[in-house]
């Protein structure tokens, strides 16, 4: 079940909100176990044997938190609490997450090395659970908090449950720090200015998923599974799915803040129009604001970030984009695609946080900063490296214009799905922000944001084609 | 100073909280914005409850829970009385921009194309190692791995068939977007070298240096569409001529490669009109005002006494063909006169073949999975008929697109009688046999598509009995398969809610009867994933 379905918007959410509404007045233990089994329902749809595994790990990091705030402050148990829970999420994260790709690197050097009779065909395929690189992190960054003193510890289990399955944003993020929720938790407001700005947002993420996200992916698809391509469509391709990740992600998220909204939750913002970035520093501070900012956290400030000189910063910035890469998955492309963005960064620190093109004006600053992003999300996108590279050769003109990618044209040139690439560009650099419109709600905007509601939703229910990227992660 | 990263972090929280308390709403727009949404939420599941409820479609099919707990959300996005209310208009709108669904592709002056029929022509080489190696762990836990090696599949075939002293001749139907190109977009125009998928001439050429015989109809095709329209504008298939011609081009194959000669059986032709709207049509759920109906000529092929034309069980050529064979032949669905009609019956391409041979034909047709269906059919023939004569020739009939999609799954052909038959003798026909009443339980069924996921509106689906009681009839095997109607005319049939589990009393068929198979041999049909299961003895089973 994914927020952009009719499953969930017409049935899960109304049932969520009169269960939640029923409770309001109660005690909070009953608010957070209401919260929770509607996380949990909702987390279990999709492959009720994991609820365990979520429980398991939101377990031995609740376990850990209340060890590691009830032990003096230079206890060993402290460190080792931390350590435990660090292990334990990262364990979790590296089997579920790169076994497969283990067993297939071990078998594709068995057979470079001519043993294939050595290969581990048999064995055992890992099932990768939904969310389990964003609940990971968020239930990591709570021990790691907790031992650093920026935050409290979850009064009781209920509580952290409630914290780490809340299902406005398990499966997909925003990642949210418990300090950022420790308070609402405790109390939250409920106003009908609250209620309206979630309405507000989860229509235009509704809209971004459905109206832009989905037919743009529907042309990426064509583009990067067809045999052969004319330089134009491949570029048309890249294009396409540079608005399909964008749309499809910021929508989801948007929803996501709108759906915390609807029960009284504050999320910060995870987008901020990073195609608008003149550099890509700028734009890792624009693009999933919670994945980026975890990395600096918790993994760029420990490694020394930018305290140990120039040479060290660089290294720094590289490893953790590297890492970045990997969370996306077990697959070459996603360690590529990271390390592209690694380089660009130390590339920027090292000419003292600037673009790499600083003669130009904004927009064609802007412009050639997105051109980098497009060609990396080529690489991301491809199957593997020997697909990226082909791809690659089809944007330089280097493919034959055989009759298959005539046709392949034809489906990319739909007018539906042109129309939609010219409303994507122009809402991606001409609209302001969700946040910036939705901050004055006018009778107007109000009524465009329902009517956009339903439009999407009326599309919902010819569509069956409703990918959703980030799920897979 | 320096700002600390929890500064930083506390910033973004406090960020938001303040451009929340700065939100600019009037009281009024904010309950009505509210309430509104609240109404529209509640809409679709107040029409359902108001209108009788709606049915989940929760199947205990021995599937995980995930898979049909995926089945009830299709259900919850696809089957609300709001859904089906909106769908038609909603599409209609969409089409007029260019736009389809998942499963269809809108091409120019109202041709409609399957989209996986699209992408099996402009994806990658389905022979290339890594697409094949995807394809090999693509399962979901829901639906099994596919075997994607359809040149190990055909040669193995080849291999058992030889052994029998029988011919295969490969008859690959090509997609209509390789044959109608221009029909899709107009970058084509006539003569331009038809589009293939990049992997269909080495394919072709391997199995032609191991000594199979393809009998290639594209250029058949071709000429068909240079005179006219090759296929029909609204469904996946081709049309009428298109059959007759590659009928003719295959018999003067035949007699040219000296396999046959013509004979002299005398069938004659006559002429139907038939309108219909086609199966990619009906995949896009449009209004139908939207995909007018096409109307199409058939030939329907009848015997020397003026009677229809049958299918021939001692026949020297057998054919194996899937719903490109059977679209003119589909005597089920045009036997049924409420609501639609579809393409005719008496001109398919085992007719049309009998007509150009002038001889007699055997067939085994079935719709869909045309990459494994067919074979298991033909495997399940020799392993229950027994003493069956033996074709001297078989052509093998499968869409193209199966070399990209389908499932070369192993087929072993039982040990049978080698000796090909020269037309001289009688196969023994399955004998007609009363019906069995037997009660059972369920131990395994197949996971039938839902309606609109396959552009088939009939199906039947296996389901495994055993712990049998049987009430009446002659006596029954221990373990068998049960066939029963899943799909009726694109809905749900009743007996689609049978699950694993469940006592059933049915009224049984042999499937071997000559009934049966006329009525539902053809038929789209979900098998059961167990290897020992495909050759149990097989029913028509309806529920009493």
């Amino acid at each position: 079940m994914v927020f952009s379905s009719p499953t969930f918007l017409f049935w899960f959410l109304p049932l969520a909100l009169l269960l939640y509404c029923a409770v309001l007045r109660g005690p909070r233990a009953l608010g957070h176990g209401v919260l929770a089994a509607l996380s949990y329902a909702f987390y279990g749809w999709a492959n009720p044997p994991f609820m365990a595994l979520m429980l398991l790990s939101t377990s031995i990091d609740y376990v850990c938190g209340r060890v590691i705030a009830g032990a003096p402050p230079d206890a060993r148990r402290r460190r080792g609490a931390v350590v435990v829970s660090v292990i334990s999420n990262l364990s979790i994260l590296g089997f579920f997450k790169y076994f497969n790709f283990g067993v297939e690197s071990y078998n594709a050097l068995m057979a470079a090395v001519g043993i294939s009779s050595l290969a581990a065909d048999d064995v055992l395929r890992v099932t990768l659970p939904l969310g389990i690189s964003f609940y990971t992190f968020q239930s990591m960054s709570y021990t790691i908090d907790v031992y650093r003193g920026h935050t409290r510890p979850a009064r009781d289990p209920l509580e952290f449950v409630c914290y780490v399955s809340l299902f406005s944003q398990l499966v997909a993020g925003p990642i949210i720090r418990f300090s950022q929720v420790a308070d609402q938790l405790t109390s939250r407001t409920h106003t009908a200015q609250k209620f309206a700005r979630g309405v507000a947002m989860l229509s235009l993420g509704l809209g971004k998923k459905v109206l832009l996200a989905n037919p743009c992916g529907r042309i990426a698809d064509a583009a990067f599974e067809a045999d052969s391509l004319v330089a134009a469509d491949a570029w048309l391709g890249a294009l396409a799915y540079a608005f399909q990740i964008y749309f499809d992600f910021s929508g989801y998220t948007d929803m996501a803040i709108g759906i915390g909204l609807l029960f009284g939750f504050v999320f910060p913002k995870n987008f901020d129009a990073p195609y608008k970035s003149a550099s890509l520093t700028e734009f890792w501070r624009r693009w999933h604001i919670s994945l980026s900012s975890w990395l600096r956290d918790y993994l760029y400030v420990p490694l020394g970030g930018n305290r140990r000189g120039a040479l060290a910063t660089y290294r720094n910035l590289f490893v953790v984009m590297l890492l970045g890469g990997l969370w996306h998955g077990a697959a070459a492309t996603f360690v590529v695609w990271g390390a592209v963005h690694g380089v660009g960064l130390a590339l920027e620190r090292a000419l003292g946080r600037r673009p790499a093109w600083p003669g130009l004006p904004r927009p064609l600053q802007v412009g050639a900063t997105f051109a980098v992003v497009l060609l990396a999300w080529v690489v991301f996108r491809s199957p593997d490296l020997a697909s990226a590279g082909r791809y690659f050769g089809f944007m330089l003109g280097l493919g034959e214009p055989v009759p298959e990618a005539l046709l392949v044209g034809g489906v990319l040139h739909q007018p539906y799905g042109l129309l939609t690439l010219v409303a994507a560009a122009g809402v991606t650099w001409l609209a302001p922000t969700s946040w910036d419109w939705t901050r004055r709600l006018t009778p107007l905007r109000a009524g465009l944001s329902l009517g956009l509601f339903a439009l999407a939703a009326a599309q919902l229910f010819t569509q069956a084609f409703n990918p959703f990227i980030y799920f897979i992660f | 100073m320096p700002v600390s990263t929890r500064e930083l972090d506390e910033a973004r929280i406090e960020e938001a909280r303040r451009e929340l308390e700065a939100t600019e709403v009037g009281r009024g727009t904010a309950w009505a914005t509210s309430a509104a949404f609240v109404l529209c939420l509640l809409a679709v599941p107040l029409a359902d409850m108001l209108s009788g409820g709606l049915d989940p479609g929760w199947v205990r099919d021995g599937r995980p829970a995930h898979c049909r707990l995926r089945e009830v959300e299709r259900v919850l996005d696809e089957e609300t009385r709001v859904a089906r209310m909106l769908r038609p208009t909603v599409q209609s709108l969409l089409l007029l921009l260019g736009a389809g669904n998942a499963s269809v592709e809108p091409g120019r002056d109202g041709w409609l194309f399957q989209r996986e029929a699209v992408a099996s022509v402009t994806g990658r080489a389905f022979t290339a190692p890594d697409v094949q190696n995807r394809r090999r762990i693509e399962g979901d836990g829901c639906t099994p791995d596919p075997h994607p090696d359809a040149l190990e599949a055909v040669l193995e075939f080849e291999r058992a068939l030889s052994q029998r002293g029988s011919r295969l001749i490969l008859l690959p139907t090509p997609a209509k977007a390789s044959v109608e190109p221009g029909r899709l977009t107009r970058r084509f125009r006539a003569g331009d070298p038809p589009p293939r998928n990049a992997g269909f001439a080495g394919f072709v050429a391997a199995l032609r240096e191991r000594g199979v015989t393809v009998f290639d109809p594209l250029p058949v095709l071709r000429d068909v569409a240079r005179t006219g329209s090759a296929y029909l504008a609204t469904d996946t298939h081709w049309g009428p001529g298109s059959v007759e011609a590659v009928a003719n081009g295959l018999a003067r194959f035949l007699e040219a490669e000296g396999l046959l000669s013509r004979g002299d059986s005398s069938y004659t032709r006559t002429r139907l009109l038939v309108r219909n709207r086609g199966d990619v049509a009906a995949l896009l759920g449009a209004r139908p005002a939207s995909v007018p109906l096409e109307e199409s000529t058939i030939r329907p092929v009848l015997a020397a006494d003026g009677a229809a034309w049958r299918p021939e069980p001692s026949a020297q050529v057998l054919l194996l063909g899937d719903s490109f064979s059977n679209v003119y032949s589909d005597r089920e669905a045009f036997a049924r006169e409420e609501g639609r009609l579809h393409w005719g019956e008496g001109a398919g391409l085992a007719e049309q073949l009998s007509f150009a041979l002038q001889r007699p034909v055997d067939r085994l047709v079935r719709n869909d999975d045309g990459a494994f269906a067919t074979r298991l059919e033909l495997a399940r023939r020799l392993e229950h008929v027994g003493g069956s004569t033996w074709p001297r020739i078989v052509v093998w009939q499968f869409a193209e697109r199966e070399l990209a999609f389908g499932d070369w799954r192993p087929v072993p052909l039982p040990s049978g009688d080698p000796t090909p038959t020269d037309d001289a003798g009688d196969a023994p026909a399955p004998g007609e046999s009363g019906p069995r009443v037997v009660r059972g339980t369920v131990v395994a069924r197949a996971s039938l598509p839902a309606p609109g996921e396959s552009p088939y509106a009939d199906a039947l689906f296996a389901v495994r009995l055993a712990d049998l009681d049987q009430i009446s009839g002659a006596a029954l095997p221990e373990d068998l398969v049960v066939y029963l109607r899943g799909l009726e005319d694109g809905r749900m049939a009743p007996a689609a809610r049978v699950g694993v589990g469940d006592t059933v009393e049915l009224v049984l068929h042999p499937w071997q009867d000559t009934a049966v198979q006329a009525r539902y041999a053809g038929l789209f049909r979900a098998e059961l994933e167990e290897d020992d299961a495909l050759f149990l003895p097989a029913f028509h089973g309806v529920l009493r």
